[in-house]
């Protein structure tokens, strides 16, 4: 297993936020989290990176016992966070550069990857210069470019418009697909989950635990239309519905 | 002319004429007050001597701003990391801005003798305050979610510092440089005045002794252009260093 997260447990101002959350990843697995607003996902990250302390459970990566994954993953937000103070060019050796590994290969790298994000005529602009569907691209190049083999995404795309989401699915996809990483995505959008997922976590509402494990093992790419994907996507609608009824 | 310059010169210019007009309609008294054209001929016919004196009143704003800078980031800093010395030394900050500048003239100049030290750093002691608690905000400001970007990814607080927060600050400390410079000349000015052989403050002591008005006069408008100036100066500065702002407004406009 590359990454295990086992029984994470958080309490925040008293109020139980994550009620012994477990989720496992394997080498190149895409998997995602899906769960009603303000259940506990991000704090779920939180926990994982080290942005937050957690009352109790263990994290393993690689086999090995981890405080938090601080240094060992990548990791993504809604907002781009692009420094707008650099070019998309140098946001994207800023992993590099704080690993202080600037050098030629790195550039030619980075270069590559702003092309496969069809991002080459731009690389010299200014965030402030692009769309928001052209941001996120960076972002995406700039979180590989960290050179890390576990990435933690979340929500990625939700602040973009629906058909620019649709076109920057494919990108997420080469994530694991081409690039070979392995994906802890958190989402919304149930059908991204569908399209993307080899494993897709549904948590309960506040506070979170797992309520159920799917394993979808449907050939990629995968169609919106097929049967299975459509009862899966009706399934997990449903137990999302449930779950915000009973929390609220 | 762009259109934003166009009204405020025209503003100025029917002022000058109207002060011009009523000096002459009223005859009023050159030692009193000089029409603008006295004062333009004075202008030039004291240049050398204004020059000379200007220059002095230039270095000592300049030495100053340049001390107050040097202070203003270490200081910053050491508030920034260390909160107990934030507490320690805020108040104190604040409660430096509120005893007078030209009370404190006399004693430096008693201290530091009429030498450019004393208005070096009756000139530093103004800009200070404004530029060290800008960056400090600034510094502080930095977006939350940026710094935890960095600290995720592994970054020392140093990178963290330098890749995010100072550059995040740097618009806060072009506003707290412009608030310094423009008032800048007033330490240096008051200095002088206190206790000094050289500058446009000596200078204007000196033509008011001898009822020379329009030197003084002549004076203030050497003073004021200097503020100006620095003023231009450092948004010159602010343009060449942060050329992404002026990228996001274009943008903006651009719609
Ligand atoms: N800084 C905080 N302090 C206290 N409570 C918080 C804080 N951040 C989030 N919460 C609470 O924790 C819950 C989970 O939030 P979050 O993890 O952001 O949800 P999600 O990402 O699933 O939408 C929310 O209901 C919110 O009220
Ligand atoms: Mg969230």
């Amino acid at each position: 297993m590359k990454l295990i997260a086992r029984d994470i447990r958080k309490k925040m101002d008293g109020l139980p936020v994550l009620e012994g959350v477990s989720v496992e990843l394997d080498e190149g697995e895409f998997v995602t989290i899906v769960g009603p607003s303000g259940c506990g996902k991000t704090t779920f990250f939180n926990v994982l990176i080290g942005l937050t302390s957690c009352d109790g459970g263990e994290i393993v990566y690689e086999g090995r016992k981890v405080e938090n994954l601080r240094g060992l993953v990548a990791y993504m937000q809604q907002r781009d966070l692009l420094l707008p103070w650099r070019t998309l060019l140098r946001n994207v050796l800023l992993g590099p550069e704080i690993q202080g590994k600037l050098d030629d290969g790195v550039l030619s790298r980075a270069r590559e990857l702003l092309s496969f994000f069809r991002l080459d005529n731009f690389a010299d602009m200014y965030p402030a210069q692009l769309s928001g569907g052209m941001k996120q691209r960076a972002a995406l190049a700039r979180t590989l470019m960290f050179g890390k083999e576990l990435l933690l995404l979340d929500e990625p795309l939700s602040a973009l418009d629906a058909i620019t989401r649709r076109k920057l699915q494919s990108y997420l996809m080469a994530l694991s697909e081409r690039f070979g990483k392995s994906v802890l995505m958190i989402t919304h959008d149930v059908e991204e989950a569908l399209l993307l997922s080899d494993r897709i976590y549904v948590f309960s509402a506040l506070p979170a635990r797992v309520r159920r494990v799917i394993e979808v093992g449907m050939e990629k790419p995968r169609s919106i239309a097929d049967k299975r994907f459509l009862e899966l996507k009706e399934e997990i609608l449903g137990e999302l519905l449930e779950e915000v009824q009973n929390g609220s | 002319m762009d259109r934003r310059n166009f009204y405020p010169a025209l503003i100025l210019l029917v002022l000058i004429a109207v002060w011009e007009f009523l000096v002459r309609v009223f005859d009023v008294p050159f030692y009193i007050l000089p029409p603008p054209s006295g004062i333009f001929q004075t202008f030039a016919s004291n240049f050398s001597l204004l020059l000379r004196h200007t220059l002095v009143t230039l270095e000592e704003i300049v030495l100053g701003i340049l001390l107050a800078l040097a202070l203003a980031f270490p200081l910053a800093l050491v508030m920034f990391f260390r909160k107990s010395l934030e507490r320690a030394f805020y108040p104190l900050l604040i409660a430096s801005q509120a005893i007078p500048v030209f009370a404190l003239a006399p004693l430096f100049v008693y201290w530091f003798g009429y030498s450019i030290l004393s208005k070096v750093l009756m000139a530093a002691l103004i800009v200070f305050f404004p530029i060290t608690l800008n960056l400090l905000q600034g510094i502080r400001d930095a977006d939350r979610d940026l710094v935890d970007l960095l600290w995720v990814a592994g970054a020392t607080r140093w990178q963290i510092l330098w890749k995010i927060r100072f550059p995040w600050a740097l618009p806060f400390l072009f506003a707290g440089l412009k608030i310094g410079v423009s008032v800048s000349t007033i330490g240096a000015v008051i200095g002088e005045w206190v206790g000094a052989e050289r500058g446009l403050g000596y200078l204007m002591l000196h033509a008011n002794a001898q009822l020379r008005i329009s030197l003084i006069f002549a004076s203030i408008l050497i003073l004021s252009a200097i503020g100006l100036a620095l003023f231009y100066g450092v948004e010159l500065l602010e343009r060449v260093f942060l050329p992404w702002k002026r990228r996001e407004r274009k943008w903006e406009e651009k719609g």
